[in-house]
């Protein structure tokens, strides 16, 4: 019995090694040493966890690998998306250290299974193989259903909890079949493999070869499953209700994070796999993008919730976000990597300040709560009316610049009809999204809200939007990190 | 048995096993039920994995292996959707999903 | 010989999809459960006839032997006995059998036409079929990084699964909505005046 070590490079899962492990950690530590009532210290040492995952990736950088038998690749675009990850699941839990006490449902394991979702979006950024981004994507999903029901006391959170989980089970059957029914054309689920297989198809085509149909027909089983994850029409009946009922913290994550994860992983499958098949699913997802941009915007009109407001509205924006990955070009990628940015910040900054609105254990989510608060807490009502801003596309802020660049990447790649959509559905959005800021300083406070004003959540919210106007002003300081990473991914 | 009986038989056991699997996800009330009709599904993927190893590639284990992944996550999803019923029963006293919904919009 | 194979398999589809049948028409839901233990049998005695032994241990052990009772607990813990709630099924199940005729219809045409599978051999030693000395070795050589994925995932589920279904959880006082508060403060208020 010969016991070979496999041929494998640690250094390309540094990351991904030093969240899981943290996470790990946490959960021991947590149950051991943390007494009940103090556990903002779990969430201290996440973000301590978080810190090191972002070092580990740091000796990496410049790093074009792949290891584990070809499973995971370590390139620009997957370590890009680990910054904008990390950043995403830092902000989150910044928001929560404060939110979670005062609803009452504070428990120590919500800090690892935030790392642990974080570290999902991470190998999902880097998986090279259908079995991988299986396992991610599934990881992601029970990790978000156990963090939708965390707020308990609401029983809509346990009931979002439940839809999510029953729709997100059927979804991952569609997956597996479609991988299997790809697996079965192919006798690979290796996505470089896939590629090879498809280019000696066509090459050695003959008018009796029917094609790949099984695989096509696998890939839009793939790409229903996909689309239910990011939220596009007309899978996204669950989005209103479960961003609704989950607790906040984690509708803000689950807004920016899921899409981001699941986008990157769907942008490896069909840069990697089925470039050559392109005729087959850029119409698909183009039709798609622009029924979710229209649905999307269309939708958030009619609400008064904010955050049903904010679901539909980032409904809409996966419907932008894909824009970028259907122009199929270097800079659609580019495109897609700054818009992601944009939209995080942006998304969790006007999350935030809700969380600063919201009561105990009731929203502080109607309109009505938005009013008045120019007068209030001007500095609140301004971040808030940047992020709003920046969610309608308005200069000088990043979501302008997201929207110009995913525009202008597919009018590039002849899709001009799309990006008429897409216009027009901005100049809807700009309604809804004013009507906030026309409440927050032209209306007189309806009910008396107390801001639950921490430090550590006023220094995020200033953060952010800083950021957001940051990028809006200077781009370039991550265009350059965009399309290096484009280059990476060999796009 | 590859000589015996047609893949294509096989495949269209584990379709018509997912599709009975779909209706029973999409057509019952009772949560459980649901669940049960997802496990159909996942098992149909399973069938088909098994059956595109043995009839094409049963030199390479990756049927198989992908096989095992997926009862690991059927089994995974099974128990946090049962503890979610235990739960909604709990403070509901009741398991149908279109009983428990109090969101609109 | 082949004719025998062929009868075992039309025994193991018929048990496997009648099963099914049951289990999404029956209406009452512990005989659902019994009836997806049968299908789970059925599956695994397939996988036999398919040379995957270890698959069919698997499938027997984890769907049988533990999905299938965690679905009964499941099922016992939230049995209403005074429920009887009318139906079982929706009013328009009717749409849910198209789309799943029409999602089968899809399905099944590219595998029956024009695919003229390669079917290799089964050649003459034994041990050229993969079997669980290969899988063994699979996971710890080329599929290293899904087993330990699949076992963090396992951990999650596990970590979730008491995390929600705590029963301390349930007792611990309910936060009222400030609404919520104010309208009970309001009954006791109404309650006291009564007395």
């Amino acid at each position: 019995m010969n016991i070979a070590f496999p041929d494998i490079n640690m250094l390309v899962i540094l990351p991904l090694i030093v969240i899981f492990g943290s996470a790990l950690a946490l959960l021991l530590i947590d149950l051991f040493f943390i007494p009940a009532g103090n556990k903002k210290i779990t969430g201290y040492l996440a973000l301590a966890g978080l810190l090191f995952t972002g070092l580990a990736g740091v000796p990496l950088w410049g790093m074009e690998e792949s290891s584990f038998s070809g499973m995971v690749v370590v390139d620009t675009f997957a370590l890009t998306l680990n910054v904008i990850f990390i950043i995403i699941a830092a902000i989150t839990i910044i928001i929560s250290l404060d939110y979670l006490p005062r609803q009452g449902i504070e428990q120590g394991e919500f800090y690892p299974l935030i790392l642990f979702a974080t570290g999902s979006f991470v190998l999902l950024a880097q998986s090279t193989n259908l079995i991988l981004i299986f396992l991610g994507i599934e990881l992601l999903s029970i990790t978000l259903y156990v963090l939708t029901g965390f707020a308990y006391p609401r029983l809509s959170s346990e009931e979002a909890a439940m839809k999510y989980l029953l729709l997100g089970a059927f979804a991952a059957g569609f997956f597996v079949y479609g991988i299997a029914l790809i697996y079965g054309e192919t006798m690979t689920v290796d996505l470089n493999q896939i590629r090879l297989y498809l280019t000696e198809l066509e090459s050695s085509s003959t008018a009796a070869v029917p094609g790949p149909t099984l695989l096509l027909i696998g890939g839009a089983l793939v790409l229903i499953a996909f689309s239910f994850k990011i939220a596009l029409v007309p899978f996204h009946m669950w989005t209103p209700d479960v961003y609704e009922g989950a607790p906040t913290p984690v509708t803000a994550f689950m807004s920016v994070g899921t899409k981001g994860a699941a986008l990157a992983a769907l942008i490896r499958i069909v840069t990697i796999a089925l470039p050559t098949v392109q005729d087959a699913w850029v119409p698909v997802l183009a039709v798609l993008a622009a029924a979710t941009m229209i649905v999307g915007n269309v939708g958030a009109v009619a609400q008064t919730n904010v955050k049903r407001m904010l679901a539909y509205s980032s409904v809409g924006h996966a419907g932008y976000i894909v824009l970028g990955v259907v122009a199929m070009s270097a800079h659609g990628i580019e495109a897609f990597l700054f818009y992601l940015l944009a939209y995080s910040l942006t998304n969790l900054g006007a999350f935030a300040v809700i969380i600063v609105l919201e009561q105990r254990g009731e929203s502080a989510w109607s309109l009505d709560d938005f009013s008045g608060l120019g007068q209030r807490q001007p500095m609140l009502a301004v971040a808030m009316a940047l992020f709003m801003l920046s969610l309608a596309g308005v200069p000088p802020t990043a979501g302008y610049l997201g929207k110009f660049f995913v525009f202008a990447a597919a009018w590039e790649s002849g899709l001009g009809w799309l990006v008429l959509i897409g216009v027009i559905t901005s100049a809807i959005a700009i309604f809804f999204y004013l009507r906030i800021i026309v409440r927050m300083f032209m209306h007189e406070p309806v009910r008396d809200v107390q801001p639950a004003l921490h430090r550590s959540i006023t220094w995020t919210i200033a953060v952010a939007a800083g950021a957001v106007l940051l990028f809006g002003f200077m781009p370039n300081l991550f265009i350059d990190l965009a399309q290096r990473s484009v280059i990476a991914l060999g796009g | 048995m590859i000589n015996a009986v047609p893949l294509s038989a096989v495949l269209t056991i584990a379709a018509a096993l997912f599709c009975i699997g779909l209706f029973g996800a999409m057509s019952r009330r009772n949560a459980v039920s649901i669940l049960m009709g997802v496990e159909l599904m996942l098992n149909s993927v399973n069938i088909n994995l098994v059956a595109f190893w043995r009839y094409l590639q049963p030199d390479l284990i990756t049927g198989q292996v992908f096989a095992i992944f997926v009862i690991t996550v059927a089994a995974a999803e099974a128990a946090v959707g049962l503890a979610m019923v235990i739960a909604i029963y709990r403070s509901r006293q009741t398991v149908y999903i279109d009983t428990v919904d109090s969101m609109k919009g | 010989m082949e004719l025998l194979i062929q009868i075992i398999f039309v025994l193991i589809s018929t048990l496997i999809l009648g099963a099914a049948v049951m289990v999404v028409r029956t209406r009452n839901v512990i005989h659902s459960a019994l009836w997806l233990i049968a299908s789970f049998f059925g599956i695994g005695a397939l996988y036999l006839l398919l040379e995957a032994e270890f698959l069919a241990i698997a499938q027997v052990l984890i769907y049988v032997g533990a999905i299938s009772v965690l679905i009964l607990f499941a099922i016992m813990l939230t049995h209403n006995v005074t429920s009887g709630e009318g139906h079982k099924f929706y009013q328009r199940w009717w749409l849910a059998l198209l789309v799943s005729l029409m999602l089968f219809a899809v399905i099944l045409v590219p595998t029956l036409v024009g695919q003229d599978w390669t079917i290799t051999a089964r050649p003459s030693e034994e041990s050229a079929i993969a079997g669980a000395v290969e899988m063994g070795t699979a996971f710890m050589r080329e599929y290293l990084l899904p087993f330990e994925i699949a076992a963090v995932l396992l951990l999650v589920a596990l970590t979730g699964a008491i995390v929600i279904a705590y029963e301390e959880r349930a007792q611990r006082r309910r936060i009222l909505t400030l609404a919520q508060e104010l309208a009970l403060r309001k009954q006791q208020q109404q309650n006291h005046a009564e007395e």
